[in-house]
């Protein structure tokens, strides 16, 4: 497997580039999660063939330097706002309309069958995944204020 | 689509190459919440954020703008130099949006006009801003309610005389329940008290009159009223069944197909229980409330507001009520799903959790969600028995109120013969049960009206789709023709943004057959679906006898096409009415001439019903291949001049093929044919092959010609299946 320091990130041209000692050149990869929901700290690398390079279990597997490289990455890859305030809820016919403030800042969405639509991945934490495919994560609902954990819990 | 640009976006392109399209995405590089707009001009694509240039890079230079999908959103990327340039980073709500911006990039970089869808299937309300509930769909928030009222009502227009009918029986049915009280008032004043013995059989007739009279109004009211709900119903729903058979297939594509049965069925249900439920309470509860409130008024208004104090608190308190209520409802809904999914999980997974020992677990589980959902249902009880007793408090505080200050009003002067007598005070108590109890519902039955509404109004929103032009005045109707298809330079995409098709063209001649080649995914049916009509291409000219199509009345052309695909469709009918779905008229004679040409006489009649056998949904079962051949027997019988085999030999295994391949051979004489076939084999016939690849025509010619090309995509293509026909035919050994 894999041990620390022998992979390393970089950019260049605009790209991420993985360098592995066996490599001649840096080769321009994409990070994925394979595990994006129960383990993202889990992050292979992939060419443009969509070939598996290579493997990390942690970002601390990497230097420094590699680490903010793939964090900025995966910071855009992985986008998911994460929920810190319910300021209202709405429901139409089945549909539920929600506007929340996030950690990446103010957002609406609607959310329809939240029991197909809703993961939980412990019973405090879940993913959403609204009407056109954008994803929210509620890390903790014990942590919501009062009002903002009504709402959530009249819904979910 | 392109909506002008804003001045600061203008005024970073010179007045010489202005910007022309433009497109605001949703987050900043940082990832926050923001707006970076991307303009683009003939010759330079700019992206920026508040002050800040992002990019700044001129067309010729860029070598690709694609569209990167990701796990939480997608980003519009372009290479210039070699080098990758993030344009704009955005959530799922804009990829419509940007990937018709991409388009226009990649069209002006290859010096091409750009084609600019004049429609997106936007995610946001175009008015409001809020999410919608379906791409393109219409804004629950938005929605005028009186319209959809008005447009009801206009439903109702047909059936003036019921409507009539309906409103006379329901004010009579009020007056009659209203005349009791008032004869109490008399039996005790003037019998009792007055001893005018003799009016005492001429009041009860009275009464008994009213009784009557409430009660055959009542029955004549809802009967009415169920007879027009279930009518109006009943024809939007065949207007919905009707006009889902004519909505363009890009509908049906955008939406699945359970959605529009969820539509006629659900929402028209919703609203014919509204209708025959709903509405009459509340009309004929807000009549008699007005009634009595006017009678109680009149008779003493000292004392009717008396009976007004606790009204506020019950309409305030229903509302609050339901609000509270309909939350827990939902969950209670939510809760009552879930149970189900691990019950017939359970049941229909047994086997799986027996054999991984898994019992216990899902005993847990279930016991887990059963638990839930008690929780949910005491509390809606609780609340429900809260609602109730609180309520009741309420009106016995109206009550109370009445009779002690009517007590002592009447206890001050006996013997009164004007005001508040001992008869006001009965009818007062029997207006009393009348007025409270409608009172407490009436927030209830808002709530109702606003889900009907909004059930009315996606039913209209279907009603409102455009629909096929099939009989466009001016349009040329096509006697039978030679069967000449010409494709000139067409393009189409299903999403906008996603080309499918990319500049084919390609001519057929009259009763020729041509095969069509190419990956799965290559655009074949696609071609195919254009050609029926199914769609209309973005750009470029479809060509029928030298006629543009779109000249052409679409059924004439239709009716002369005739379509065998890998899974026909079957409808829930007889063998014979199958055979003969497209010609109803079609004599017994002409279906078996029909069905032995298609080699399908022999097993039909071995059926023991034959022709009357029905298959289809919950009919007998045909296996694929005799299937097929009841679909070529209808495609023989309707004799159409251009036929389509879309991997019509597929499903089949290599012996029905055989009689397959007979009844197609039958089948294309004299027509010109389509064909695309999955077997490389059964093309060999075609008198010519066009080979496809993402949309785009790559090699043409006979069979042998693209066979001997050296490196072609044919050769390689049937190479390919060569080798694995050889694996499977030594697998075959091996089992044997
Ligand atoms: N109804 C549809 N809506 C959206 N995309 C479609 C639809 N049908 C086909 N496509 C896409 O169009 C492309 C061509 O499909 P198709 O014409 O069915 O290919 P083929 O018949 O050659 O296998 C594929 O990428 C497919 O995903
Ligand atoms: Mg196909």
């Amino acid at each position: 497997m894999t041990s620390p320091n022998t992979g390393r990130l970089l950019q260049r041209n605009g790209r991420l580039h993985l360098d592995l000692p066996d490599f001649e050149a840096p080769r321009p990869v994409r990070p994925l999660r394979p595990r994006p929901l129960t383990a993202p700290e889990v992050v292979v690398f992939v060419d443009d063939e969509d070939e598996d390079l290579w493997r990390i279990n942690g970002l601390d597997e990497l230097d420094p330097r590699s680490r903010v490289e793939l964090e900025q990455a995966l910071r855009e890859r992985y986008y998911m706002p994460r929920i810190e305030q319910v300021t209202s809820t709405r429901t139409l016919f089945g549909t539920h309309y929600w506007e929340v403030v996030t950690n990446r800042g103010p957002a609406s969405f609607a959310l329809r069958e939240p029991g197909k639509n809703v993961t939980w991945l412990n019973e405090h934490h879940c993913v959403i995944r609204d009407t056109v495919g954008n994803r929210f994560e509620m890390t903790d609902l014990r942590q919501l204020d009062p009002a903002s954990r009504k709402r959530v819990l009249t819904i979910l | 689509m392109f909506a002008p640009p804003p001045a600061s976006l203008a005024a970073c392109f010179p007045a010489d190459d202005p910007v022309r399209y433009w497109m605001e995405a949703d987050r900043t590089p940082d990832g926050h919440v923001g707006n970076v707009q991307v303009g683009v001009s003939a010759g330079r694509v700019l992206a920026r954020c508040g002050s800040e240039t992002l990019a700044d890079l001129p067309l010729a230079e860029i070598e690709e703008a694609r569209v990167d999908e990701m796990f939480g959103g997608s980003r519009l990327v372009a290479v210039a130099s070699g080098r990758t340039h993030v344009l704009a980073r955005y959530s799922r709500t804009l990829v419509g949006e940007f990937a018709a911006l991409c388009r226009v990039i990649e069209d002006l970089r290859e010096g091409r006009e750009p084609v600019v869808p004049d429609e997106l299937d936007t995610a946001r309300c175009a008015r409001c801003g809020s999410p919608l509930p379906e791409r393109g769909g219409n804004c629950p928030r938005c929605v005028s309610k009186r319209n959809v009222l008005i447009r009801l009502a206009r439903l109702l227009v047909p059936y003036r005389g019921r409507v009539a009918l309906l409103v006379l029986c329901s004010t009579l049915s009020v007056l009659a329940a209203m005349t009791p009280p008032l004869v109490y008032k008399n039996i005790t004043d003037r019998v009792i008290r007055e001893g005018l013995a003799s009016e005492l059989g001429w009041w009860i007739g009275l009464i008994l009159t009213a009784f009557l009279a409430e009660n055959l109004f009542r029955f004549l009211t809802n009967w009415t009223n169920a007879w027009l709900g279930a009518r109006v119903v009943a024809d939007l729903r065949s207007q919905l069944h009707t006009k889902a058979q004519r909505l363009r297939l890009l509908y049906h594509n955008r939406h699945e197909s359970g959605q529009l049965v969820g539509r006629v069925m659900h929402d028209t249900a919703e609203l014919q229980h509204f209708l025959i439920d709903g509405l009459p309470y509340f009309l004929v509860n807000m009549l008699s409330t007005a009634t009595i409130g006017i009678i109680l008024v009149s008779l003493s208004w000292k004392l009717a507001l008396l009976v007004f104090l606790p009204v506020p608190l019950l309409i305030v308190g229903g509302g609050l009520f339901w609000k509270h209520l309909h939350p827990l409802f939902h969950q209670r809904g939510n809760r009552v799903g879930a149970l189900h999914t691990i019950l017939s999980e359970s049941l229909r997974g047994v086997r799986a959790v027996k054999s991984l020992s898994q019992e216990d677990r899902r005993t847990r589980e279930f016991d887990h969600a059963n638990t839930r959902l008690f929780t949910v249902r005491t509390s809606l009880d609780r609340i429900f028995a809260g609602f109730f007793s609180s309520m009741s408090i309420a009106m016995a505080a109206g009550t109370t109120l009445v009779w002690y200050f009517g007590g002592r009003a009447i206890l001050a002067n006996p013997s009164a013969t004007e005001g508040i007598q001992l008869g006001t005070l009965v009818a007062f108590a029997s207006y009393m049960a009348l007025f409270y109890g409608p009172l407490q519902w009436f927030a209830a039955v808002f709530n109702w009206a606003t889900h009907a509404l909004t059930s009315a109004e996606r039913v209209f929103s279907v009603l409102d789709q455009p629909v096929e032009d099939y009989d466009l005045p001016g349009t040329i109707r096509l006697e039978r023709i030679r069967g000449e298809i010409e494709l000139d330079n067409i393009r189409f995409s299903y999403q906008r943004g996603k080309e499918v098709i990319k500049g084919i063209s390609l001519r057929i001649e009259p009763g020729t057959m041509v095969g069509l080649v190419g990956r799965s995914g290559a655009g074949k049916s696609t071609l195919i679906n254009l050609i029926c009509r199914f769609y209309d291409p973005d750009s470029g000219r479809l060509l029928v006898d030298g006629h543009d199509v779109r000249e052409v009345n679409l059924s004439s052309w239709r009716s002369q096409i005739g379509i065998v695909m890998q899974d026909p469709f079957l409808f829930n009918a007889s063998i014979l009415d199958n055979i003969r779905y497209g010609r109803p008229d079609a004599t017994f004679d002409e279906v078996v001439a029909a069905a032995k040409k298609a080699q399908a006489h022999k097993f039909i009649c071995k059926m023991e019903e034959a022709y009357d056998s029905v298959v289809g949904d919950g009919g007998v079962s045909l296996s694929g291949g005799e299937r097929q051949r009841i679909a070529i027997a209808r495609a023989i019988l309707h004799d159409p001049r251009v036929l389509i085999l879309d991997e019509a030999t597929s499903a089949v295994d290599s012996e029905t093929e055989k009689a397959l391949q007979l009844a197609i051979a039958a089948l294309i004489e004299g027509r010109t044919t389509i064909a695309i076939a999955h077997r490389l084999a059964t093309l060999r016939n075609a008198d010519r092959l066009v080979v496809l690849e993402d949309g785009q025509i790559v090699e043409e010619g006979t069979h042998e010609e693209l066979l001997a090309r050296e490196g072609g995509q044919f050769a390689r293509l049937v190479a390919l299946q060569t080798e694995i026909n050889r694996l499977r035919a030594e697998q075959n050994l091996w089992q044997e």
